[in-house]
């Protein structure tokens, strides 16, 4: 092989790897991105709006000791807000939640809920009932905020979990880079030493022999391995000096 | 010494190894395994370091000796660092030491792992990893040397390198047919475990992996609980056939399907091998029914045949769990792991016949004690063993054993508690696999300290270049 392809497989072979390990780690990183956005934006979302249907069944709660205590049309605006807020909330979560078991949970506790205080409370024996809302109203008042909670905790747990996974997928990431910086490093110093094996010391073994020829007389004997210009060189340099 | 003909060598023993890289990625690939990646560029930089040296080293048709050993272990240390890459970039459980540490043991054939979840790993991975045994089965010179030309010298230099001079004895072939008879026997029993395996019903990936490990007297199974996974008798029984197949000589097994002599019939040494791993299975499976560890002599015989068998061939598979088992029959397998297989087999170790020349050796003294002017010659299947081959069998067995030592007190220094110190040391000198302790057969190395799992993976490699070639490299005078 020639000497000038040699040298173009040798730095074509690195700039392969290096390619490849390039291009890995941008896909990876990429990927990485693309990840952790979703990760990010579909956690802060879910915990978002589920801390808005928390406040809206906490209003609910004000709403309805507005109505205990006879203040009919307040209590009955607040709740209807506090409704309305928490049904759009709920139903956008659900669309861009995956897993809705939680969801599920929280949207079935809640129409139980909702079932207590939707029956007319003013002027009926529930106005300045306290035990009714006792014992009745606050129970599944906190058995719904629980299951909010709950999926809230879950929703923290995940993320938590997911960015975990992150940190994981950044190792992959790496990883090509890291291989690659060593293995140019090796390859490097690889092709130091053929260089020097194959180009540089046949080189100077003619020079050396060129200079004997001239300076001492000694007879060219210099024997070239490689198969390239460097064996043809010696071969003319031999056939020039008649050997 | 010419470092550019150890350089190619070396590249060669890298392209074998690329190939099955491209193989386990291409499964991994085809599953859409997230494992791909990994194994793609492991593959592409195996590759090109490789054709590296192909480029630039003009054809080189001889190598001497030196050049030989040289390029032997520095083929082995090569081959576990590009072993390792496809964990590395894989992650998860492999941190660099683990990476290192199950490379190391797929080559080595040791199956030792660090994996607590086995059956999590993808399956291009698993093929990767059952590779690794398979390649280091036979060699990874040996495979290498097949691609050779066949007038090289180098052929005949780097195979008298990788075989030990003891598993010459049986090989009255040239060196070219040396090398067909190894790969016909290696392939041909992969190939009819595999068979035997499917029949069974096992999938035929498991079946592949599984063959994979047993001829190479490896023990990396697919499965957690390992051959227990399969909770089949059939499975059990015909791996126990094919693992005793792998821990005898090659030699032997070709003679025998050929109708030569001497063949596994007639050869005294394989019959002392199969009479010890008799009488230790007995022993051991009578012990287990009598002790109550299991209600049935069937199934006592079942696990502990199974057991003692793995030990005993290096393979390292497991059907149960020894660790509760009764101290006799944990000392049965203590001796075993000590002792290994035939050489000329695929299994590391101290290997069955020096044990056996050694005991003849004592014999032989004993006789000259009786009668000093006598002329006692050692005999091993009716040849004569030299006197300078039996003072290297009792170096390497008193060498061997003071390694096993050394490293019991460096684990130990690193509060590893002595039960698994020590069987952590023999079972990776041996090239077996599980110990007890916290490394018993159903267990993993991966609670060690990282420095455990280096001073272990040197044992490994020592434990399969037979000691003193792995010495060679390190000692400096052999580079000048």
């Amino acid at each position: 092989m020639r000497i000038k392809y040699k040298l173009f497989a040798g730095f074509l072979l690195i700039n392969i790897m290096l390619v490849i390990a390039g291009s890995m780690s941008i896909y990876e990183l990429l990927q990485l991105r693309k990840k952790t956005v979703t990760t990010i934006d579909a956690n802060y979302i879910a915990l978002n709006r589920l801390n808005t249907m928390l406040k809206a069944v906490e209003s609910e709660d004000r709403a309805v000791l507005l109505l205990l205590l006879g203040q009919w049309e307040d209590g009955r605006n607040q709740l209807s807000k506090a409704d309305s807020i928490f049904r759009a909330t709920y139903l956008e979560a659900r669309s861009r939640v995956k897993d809705n078991t939680a969801l599920d949970n929280i949207g079935n506790q809640y129409i139980v809920f909702k079932h207590i205080w939707e029956l007319p409370i003013v002027d009926t024996k529930k106005q300045g009932n306290l035990s009714w809302y006792n014992k009745t109203f606050i129970p599944s008042f906190r058995k719904t905020t629980s299951q909010i909670e709950k999926a809230m905790s879950y929703s923290r747990s995940r993320l938590h979990a997911e960015s975990k996974q992150i940190f994981e997928e950044s190792y992959t990431a790496l990883m090509p880079g890291i291989v690659a910086i060593i293995s140019a490093i090796l390859m490097s110093l690889l092709m130091y030493f053929f260089i020097s094996r194959f180009f540089s010391h046949p080189i100077n073994s003619m020079l050396k022999g060129l200079k004997d020829y001239n300076t001492k007389k000694k007879p060219f004997r210099v024997t070239i391995n490689t198969n390239d210009e460097l064996k043809e060189l010696s071969g003319e340099i031999k056939k020039a000096l008649g050997e | 010494m010419r470092k550019e003909a150890i350089i190619k060598q070396v590249g060669r023993i890298l392209l074998f190894n690329s190939l099955f890289l491209f193989i386990s990625f291409f499964i991994s690939l085809f599953l859409h395994e997230p494992s791909a990646a990994s194994l793609l560029f492991s593959a592409f930089i195996t590759l090109i370091f490789g054709v590296f040296p192909m480029i630039f080293v003009p054809r080189i048709t001889e190598i001497n000796f030196r050049e030989g050993m040289m390029t032997v272990v520095l083929g082995w240390l090569v081959t576990c660092v590009a072993g390792a890459l496809p964990y590395i970039m894989y992650g998860h459980e492999f941190s660099l030491a683990n990476a290192w540490f199950e490379s190391v043991s797929g080559y080595t054939t040791t199956g030792s792992t660090i994996l607590n979840n086995i059956e999590a790993l993808p399956k291009g991975l698993l093929f990767w990893r059952s590779s690794t045994h398979w390649i280091g089965g036979i060699g990874v010179v040996l495979f290498t040397i097949l691609i050779l030309p066949e007038s090289s010298t180098e052929r005949i230099v780097l195979l008298n390198t990788e075989i030990s001079d003891l598993a010459k004895m049986n090989f009255k072939y040239r060196s070219k047919k040396v090398l067909i008879i190894l790969a016909v026997v290696y392939v041909g029993l992969t190939i009819l475990e595999t068979i035997a395996l499917r029949i069974t019903g096992m999938n035929l990936f498991d079946s592949i992996n599984q063959s994979f490990a047993t001829i190479a007297t490896g023990g990396f199974s697919t499965k957690n609980a390992s051959i227990a996974g399969f909770n089949s008798p059939v499975v059990d029984v015909i791996i126990m056939i094919f693992m005793v197949l792998s821990g005898l000589h090659f030699g032997l097994i070709f003679n025998t399907i050929i109708g030569k002599s001497p063949n596994i019939f007639k050869s005294k040494i394989v019959q002392a091998f199969i009479g010890v791993l008799v009488i230790g299975v007995t022993i051991a499976s009578l012990k287990l029914y009598f002790e109550g560890v299991y209600d049935n002599l069937p199934d006592a015989f079942r696990y502990g045949a199974f057991q003692v068998i793995s030990v005993g061939t290096t393979t390292g598979f497991a059907n149960a769990d020894s660790k509760n088992w009764p101290p006799l029959v944990q000392i049965i397998i203590i001796y075993f792991t000590i002792q290994c297989a035939m050489v000329g087999s695929t299994s590391g170790g101290m290997k069955f016949d020096r044990v056996y020349i050694f005991f003849k050796s004592i014999k032989k003294q004993i006789k000259l004690l009786k009668h000093p002017r006598a002329i006692v010659n050692l005999k091993v299947d009716g040849r004569i063993v030299s006197s300078e081959m039996e003072m290297r069998v009792k170096t390497f067995i008193v060498f061997y054993l003071f390694i096993v030592l050394a490293v019991t007190i460096i684990l130990s220094a690193m509060n590893i508690d002595l039960m698994t110190a020590f069987s952590a040391s023999i079972a990776t000198i041996g090239n077996v696999g599980p110990g007890f302790g916290d490394v018993s057969s159903l267990g993993n190395f991966s609670s060690l300290p990282d420095a455990a799992k280096y001073v272990l993976s040197i044992n490994m490699l020592l434990g399969r270049l037979e000691i003193f070639s792995f010495i060679t490299l390190f000692a400096l005078d052999s580079w000048k």
